[in-house]
C-alpha cells in the first residue's frame, strides 16, 4: 500500500475519534502544533524516519517533547503511531489530518508570493477576491520573493492565479520568440 | 543586404507588442515525484482529464494515462532525460489530438503530427482527438464497394470492401508490407479522371510505420514516390529508435486522420505495420506503470487496445455521407504460431485474415498467400459482380489441388481426373503469382482469371503461363479493348461479353503456341 493510504487511514481515524469524543477542536489544535513542530525541525523529521534509533527512543523524544503542550489523547495517537511502526508517516499523517480538519470547516490555503509587502488593506481585499472566486473560507499565508518584480502569486491546492510581473515577461519573450509573419 | 531602420524595427515591435494582453494567468500545477524510462509519476494536477496532454518543462510534452488518489501516471513523447524530479508540470486542458486536413497529404509525419520529411509546416485547419469512440449501428452501413488492391489473388479470392477491416499475417519476411504498399500503389487509379467517369470515389491512403527500421520506411516512402503515390498518401513515422508511448498512439493518429476523410465523405485506407510491435510498445509502457501483466505479460486491456483502433474502421451511412475507413492491420508472427496471445485477438477482431507463408514464398509463390485458411468474411458482397462470377471456382480448384498435391508426390499412378486437377491447379497458381508493384486493373484480374479456369490453360507449359498471361492481356488490350472497358464499366459479365472474350482468347491461342520455342 501507498505511503499515501496509509497515512489518510491514520488520519480519517484520528478525525472520527475526535467528532466521536467531541474533542475536534482540541485535537486539531494539538495536530497544528505537531506540525508545526516538526515541519520547523528538520532533525526531528529526520530522527522520527532514520531506522537506526530505536523506536523506543523514538518514543521517549515524542513524549518529552509534546507532553505538557498537547492533551492526553493527542498524545496516545502518537504513542500509538510510534506503537505501530509508522512514526516515519507520522508527519505525513498529521498533515493529512489538518487537510481533512480544513475540508471539513471549508478552508483553503492559499500561498501567496509577492514582490513587495502587502498592506493589511490589500489583504483584506485579496482574501475576500480569493474567497468569491473559490467559495470557500481562505487562508493566506504570504511570501516575499523579490525574484517576481511585481505583482503576485496564488496558489490555491493545485491551481496557481499567476499575476506576476516575471511571467508577464516570460508569455512576452515567448510571443516575440514565436515571431510572426510581418518578421519573416 | 537592405539596411534594417531601426524605427521600423521598433514600429515591428509595437505591433507585437500591441497584441499582447496582459491577463491573470490561471493554471493547474503538479510536481514530479518520479521520473525514467519515459514515464513520469506527479504529484498533484488534481483536476487532470484521462489522455490530457500536460507540458513538462523544455517544451516536453507527456499524456496522463493512470489517475491514482495522490498523483498521476503519465507517459512523455519527447526527450525525458531534459525532465528532473521536483519539476513544476502544467496542464493544457486539451486530450491529446492529432492535426488533419488534406495539407497532410504527400507528407511524412510523426504521430503527434509535427513533418520529418523537411518539406517546411503542415498547414492544418483542425485537431481531432486522438481517442475517439468508434461510431454506433446506427451510422453504419453494409461494407458494397470493391476496394481493389491490384493484387489477383486477393481480388479474385479475398476480396476486401471499403470500410472493412483485413488483417494480413504472417511470419517475417514473407510480403505483408509488399501486399499493403501494393494496395496504395492501386488507388492510383481511383484519382484518375477515368475512374471519376465511372463512378469509383477517390480512395486517400495512410500509411501507418510502427517500430521498424528508419531504412525499411524510406524505402517505403521512396517507392510511394516513385509510383506517383504520395500524393494521396499521408505516411506516419514512429521508427524503432522513437519512444514506446510514441509507438503506442501512432496507429490512433493514422485512424484520426483517417476518420477526417471518412467523415467528410471520403474513402480511405489506412494500414497499421504493424500492430505486434505496437502491442510490445504497449506493454513497455504497462509496465512501467506498474500496471498487472497478464498473458505474455501483456496488460489485461491489451484485447481492447485492438478492438477500440480496429472498430474506428467503418462504412457510413448515406446519411452521413457515405464515407469509408478500410483497415489494413499488420501482425507479424514467430514461426508461424498464429495461436499466439496478439494473432488470436485481431483475427478474432478482423473481418478476416490474408495469411502469408514462408514456405510458399521460398517456393516462389510470390504472394506467398496460403488461400486456404486465408478469408475474407464481409468483401464478398463488395466483390465486383463479373469478378465473383470467374473466381467463383478458383478456391475451390486450388483446395482440391492442394489436397491431391501430397498424393502426387508419391508418383504413383494416378487416373486421368487426379492427373486433371492436378495440371489445372498448378497452372492457376502459376497465374496467381504476381510481382511487386506490379498491380494489375480489375478488368484485366477478370480476363487472366476467366482464362484460369475455363481452362484455356491446360494445353500451356507450366513455365509459361505467366508469359501467356501477359501477353494475352496485352493482344486483347490491342485488338479488343472494348471487352476490356465494357467490363470496366458495367462490372459485370453478360453472355455477350463473355462470348467476345472466348472469342478472342481461342483467336489468341494458336499464335501463343506458334510464337513458342
Amino acid at each position: 500500500m501507498s505511503n499515501y493510504n496509509i497515512s489518510s487511514r491514520y488520519a480519517n481515524a484520528l478525525m472520527q475519534l475526535a467528532s466521536e469524543k467531541d474533542l475536534f477542536e482540541q485535537i486539531s489544535a494539538d495536530m497544528e502544533v505537531v506540525f508545526n513542530t516538526l515541519s520547523s525541525s528538520r532533525e526531528f523529521q529526520m530522527m522520527l524516519i532514520s531506522p537506526v534509533v530505536k523506536v523506543y527512543d523514538k518514543e521517549q523524544v515524542l513524549l518529552k517533547v509534546f507532553e505538557n503542550r498537547i492533551s492526553h489523547d493527542s498524545l496516545n495517537f502518537l504513542q500509538f503511531i510510534v506503537r505501530k511502526n509508522r512514526e516515519n508517516l507520522l508527519f505525513n499523517i498529521v498533515r493529512q489530518f489538518l487537510s481533512l480538519r480544513d475540508k471539513k470547516l471549508g478552508v483553503v490555503n492559499a500561498e501567496v508570493l509577492s514582490a513587495s509587502e502587502f498592506t493589511d488593506e490589500q489583504k483584506s481585499k485579496l482574501t475576500k477576491k480569493l474567497e468569491e472566486y473559490t467559495r470557500k473560507k481562505v487562508r493566506l499565508s504570504l511570501q516575499i520573493d523579490r525574484n517576481l518584480l511585481g505583482g503576485f502569486i496564488v496558489r490555491i491546492e493545485d491551481t496557481v492565479i499567476d499575476a506576476s510581473l516575471d511571467h508577464q515577461l516570460e508569455l512576452l519573450k515567448s510571443q516575440f520568440m514565436k515571431g510572426d509573419s510581418s518578421l519573416n | 543586404m537592405a539596411e534594417v531602420r531601426p524605427d521600423e524595427v521598433s514600429a515591428i515591435l509595437r505591433k507585437q507588442l500591441s497584441g499582447f494582453d496582459n491577463e491573470v494567468d490561471v493554471y493547474d500545477v503538479g510536481t514530479v515525484l518520479q521520473i525514467g524510462d519515459g514515464i513520469a509519476r506527479v504529484y498533484g494536477l488534481s483536476k487532470v482529464m484521462a489522455s490530457e496532454l500536460i507540458e513538462f518543462p523544455h517544451d516536453v510534452f507527456g499524456m496522463v494515462l493512470n489517475l491514482e488518489e495522490d498523483s498521476i501516471g503519465c507517459v512523455l513523447f519527447g526527450d525525458y532525460s531534459l525532465v528532473k524530479e521536483g519539476d513544476t508540470v502544467r496542464r493544457t486542458k486539451r486530450v491529446a489530438s492529432f492535426p488533419v486536413g488534406e495539407a497532410m497529404l504527400g507528407r511524412v509525419i510523426n504521430p503527434l503530427g509535427v513533418p520529418i520529411d523537411g518539406k517546411g509546416p503542415v498547414h492544418t485547419e483542425q485537431f481531432l482527438p486522438l481517442e475517439r469512440k468508434a461510431l454506433g449501428v446506427i451510422a453504419r452501413q453494409p461494407v458494397k464497394q470493391p476496394l481493389q488492391t491490384g493484387i489477383t489473388a486477393v481480388d479474385a479470392m479475398i476480396p476486401i470492401g471499403r470500410g472493412q477491416r483485413e488483417l494480413i499475417i504472417g511470419d517475417r519476411q514473407t510480403g505483408k508490407t509488399a501486399i499493403a504498399v501494393d494496395a496504395i500503389i492501386n488507388q492510383k487509379y481511383t484519382h484518375s479522371e477515368d475512374a471519376k467517369r465511372i463512378g469509383i470515389k477517390p480512395v486517400f491512403c495512410i500509411y501507418v510505420a510502427i517500430g521498424q527500421k528508419s531504412s525499411t520506411i524510406a524505402q517505403v516512402v521512396a517507392k510511394l514516390q516513385d509510383h506517383g503515390a504520395m500524393e494521396y498518401t499521408t505516411v506516419i513515422v514512429a521508427a524503432a529508435s522513437e519512444p514506446a508511448p510514441l509507438q503506442y498512439i501512432a496507429p490512433y493518429s493514422g485512424a484520426t486522420l483517417g476518420e477526417f476523410f471518412r467523415d467528410s465523405g471520403r474513402d480511405a485506407l489506412v494500414v497499421y505495420d504493424d500492430l505486434s510491435k505496437q502491442a510490445a510498445a504497449y506493454r513497455e509502457l504497462s509496465l512501467l506503470l506498474r500496471r498487472p501483466p497478464g498473458r505474455e505479460a501483456f496488460p489485461g486491456d491489451v484485447f481492447y487496445l485492438h478492438s477500440r483502433l480496429l472498430e474506428r474502421a467503418s462504412k457510413l451511412s448515406d446519411e452521413l455521407g457515405g464515407g469509408s475507413l478500410t483497415a489494413l492491420p499488420m501482425i507479424e508472427t514467430q514461426q508461424g504460431d498464429v495461436s499466439a496471445y496478439i494473432p488470436t485477438n485481431v483475427i478474432s477482431i478482423t473481418d478476416g485474415q490474408i495469411y502469408l507463408e514462408p514456405n510458399l514464398f521460398n517456393a516462389g509463390v510470390r504472394p506467398a498467400i496460403n488461400v486456404g485458411i486465408s478469408v475474407s468474411r464481409v468483401g464478398g458482397n463488395a466483390q465486383v459482380k463479373a469478378m465473383r462470377k470467374v473466381a467463383g471456382s478458383l478456391k475451390l480448384d486450388l483446395a482440391q489441388y492442394r489436397e491431391l498435391e501430397s498424393f502426387a508426390k508419391f508418383g504413383s499412378d494416378l487416373d486421368k481426373a487426379t492427373k486433371r486437377t492436378l495440371s489445372k491447379g498448378a497452372r492457376l497458381v502459376e497465374l496467381l503469382k504476381q510481382g511487386q508493384y506490379n498491380p494489375l486493373a480489375v478488368e484485366k484480374q477478370i480476363v487472366s482469371v476467366f482464362a484460369g479456369t475455363n481452362d484455356y490453360l491446360e494445353s500451356i507449359p507450366v513455365a509459361d503461363v505467366k508469359r501467356f498471361e501477359k501477353e494475352l492481356l496485352e493482344f486483347i488490350e490491342l485488338k479488343y479493348n472494348d471487352i476490356l472497358e465494357t467490363i470496366r464499366v458495367e462490372r459485370e459479365l453478360k453472355e455477350a461479353t463473355v462470348s467476345k472474350l472466348r472469342s478472342a482468347i481461342e483467336e489468341f491461342l494458336p499464335k501463343f503456341k506458334a510464337s513458342e520455342k
